[in-house]
């Protein structure tokens, strides 16, 4: 059963091949979906993003995540080392399955944002009875 | 001699187990403790940065809480470690990450300072007189 929803995950959210960030600096964030109850929860990891300058937008099947990252405001001084990239994260995901756009939640916790995709009500299964 | 090729459509044992292990990984909490080692991560970027009193360490560690952090700055060695516990008795398990950044003995151990915003801890650390004296320049 397990498994079962697993291939529907892969199948209804994939990768969309062709996508290509909309600023040279933008860089693709770690991301996890899962479905859950008559929805799919995307996970991304945006780590120095605040919640206002995070923006998603699900047009023509297509979920679309920009966080903007700011300069962290310092005294006046000098880097010495860096490994944490400044660059802006974009996400794009081909959602192959009808979504509820009016339904979408979205909340942003210790830099990981998690959006609700409920699935629209005449995409989800229902059973007939006999009469 | 027999050779086993797995890439013909067979599973390899060790594929079936790391699928599994992956598997559980990927379930909820999400963020850098799940991330793995060899999943183009390195484990906890850091930023170092310096004003003419302080040094200021940034760590990136999205979907930590900051009861799950701790700091401590022990003679020249500042160490951020993330502790996790999920489930109990049997089912439990605890995840650890953890990062020692040598810093340099100038700086004042009693002065730290630790906040956590949106997945990003900054440490502030006060330099100590004699380093901050160093910086004067003899006219």
């Amino acid at each position: 059963m397990e498994t079962k929803l697993a291939t529907q995950t892969a199948d209804n959210v994939t990768v969309n091949p062709t996508a290509k960030p909309t600023t040279a600096s933008a860089r693709r964030p770690y991301y996890a979906v899962n479905e859950i109850e008559n929805a799919f929860e995307v996970r991304v990891d945006l780590p120095g993003v605040n919640k206002s300058d995070i923006q998603i937008s699900l047009e023509n099947k297509e979920l679309w995540i920009h966080g903007r990252r700011s300069e962290p405001q310092l005294p006046e001084g000098k880097w010495l080392h860096r490994e944490i990239s400044p660059a802006d994260y974009v996400l794009r995901l081909n959602v192959n399955a009808d979504i509820n756009a009016e339904a979408i939640k979205a909340k942003a916790e210790n830099g990981v944002l998690s959006v609700i995709l409920p699935i629209a009500a005449e995409a989800l299964p229902r059973s007939i009875s006999v009469e | 001699m027999r050779l086993i090729n797995y890439t013909n459509g067979m599973t390899s044992p060790w594929t079936e187990l790391e699928r599994m292990l992956d598997s559980n990984l990927r379930n909820f909490p999400f963020g850098v403790l799940n991330r793995g080692m060899g999943q183009g991560s390195n484990g906890l970027p850091v930023d170092i940065y310096e004003s003419a009193t302080e040094r200021i360490f940034r760590v990136e560690m999205p979907g930590v809480s900051k009861e799950e952090v701790g700091v401590e700055l022990e003679k020249d060695i500042l160490k951020i470690q993330i502790k996790r516990s999920e489930g109990d008795g049997d089912n439990r398990t605890q995840t650890e990450l953890s990062r020692s950044i040598r810093v340099g003995q100038d700086l004042e151990a009693d002065s730290i300072k630790a906040k956590l915003e949106d997945g990003i801890l900054t440490i502030t650390v006060s330099k100590s007189d004699r380093a901050r004296k160093q910086l004067i320049t003899i006219e």
